[in-house]
């Protein structure tokens, strides 16, 4: 249910972001895997070997809390990578990172892309234009639950989850979803009916499916705005 | 441990159809507060969550 045409590693936004010439150079050391919903590919504390960009899916994050206890607090999709700073040194994982959506990934060892990093300064810019953009978006989604009201937030979230994972179909809990936004799973529920009733989505248990995303757009508070694919980093002067 | 559904009249009725475990009624109306809160309507029209075991 992919959105436009698929173009394999050039799916991911920061491999499309390398010069053409420099990416064949580093191909080989990439290797595409379809990653199932579920798959745990990091704990807390587990050393980073691997560094992971989705072409389609999307990884969840989660906090681990001291008694056990897992909070989601981000997703990424194609828009980004997850073990990224694997390529800078030596890391651990500080959260414990799962596919919450199937896909196909791009996978590297970090060790190989580390040596990319220190062979070629676009791949060194990309790591740093990227954190750029990841402090600005961690921001902004502060300020945003603070302030903006749940149906705006839904909508916005919505959007950007349909734009990270490339397609428009998103199967993912309300449990996932209350967890993301801060709010009681009911009221993930009754918020959802309400976009059902209005043909923004139809929505089931374990998955979402959007409809009209103009309507979401114009429900969504300004965050998606200002958040959309693109637009962040032009904004910060950062070029991807 | 009991199934509390809430469901939102507003000038129409959204149901909640997947229901969520609490432990007793006192539990339940915490549940309905904190939704209402989360919903945060800023309408005039009378708002009100009812619950069914």
């Amino acid at each position: 249910m992919a959105n436009g045409p698929v173009l394999g590693h050039q799916d991911n936004r920061l491999l499309a972001a390398l010069p053409r010439e420099l990416f064949e150079l580093i191909k080989r050391d990439f290797k595409e895997t379809l990653l199932a919903q579920g798959q745990a590919i990091y704990e807390p504390g587990e050393q980073i070997d691997q560094i992971y960009f989705p072409q389609s899916g999307m990884i969840s994050l989660l906090v681990v809390a001291k008694n056990g206890g897992a909070i989601e607090t981000a997703t990424i999709g194609r828009e980004g990578a997850v073990g990224l700073h694997g390529a800078m040194g030596k890391r651990v994982s500080f959260t414990r990172a799962t596919i919450q959506i199937s896909g196909k990934f791009s996978v590297i060892r970090a060790t190989a892309f580390a040596q990319s990093v220190q062979d070629h300064t676009p791949v060194r810019d990309l790591i740093a234009r990227y954190t750029e953009v990841l402090w600005a978006e961690a921001q902004q989604i502060a300020a945003c639950n603070a302030a903006h009201d749940a149906p705006a937030r839904l909508c916005r979230w919505l959007l950007q989850s349909a734009d990270r994972v490339g397609s428009d179909y998103l199967p993912l809990t309300q449990e996932l979803i209350a967890q993301m936004l801060g709010v009681r799973r009911t009221t993930v529920t009754l918020l959802a009916q309400s976009l059902q009733r209005m043909g923004a989505i139809k929505y089931a248990r374990g998955h979402i499916m959007i409809l009209d995303r103009e309507h979401l757009q114009r429900c969504a508070c300004e965050c998606y705005g200002v958040m959309q694919q693109e637009k962040l980093p032009l904004k910060l002067g950062v070029r991807f | 441990m009991p199934m509390y559904y809430f469901h939102l009249r507003d000038q129409d009725m959204i149901h909640d159809i997947d229901g969520t475990d609490l432990a007793d009624a006192d539990a339940a109306r915490a549940h309905a507060e904190a939704v209402a809160q989360e919903l945060k309507f800023e309408t005039d029209t009378f708002l009100e969550e009812k619950w069914a075991k």
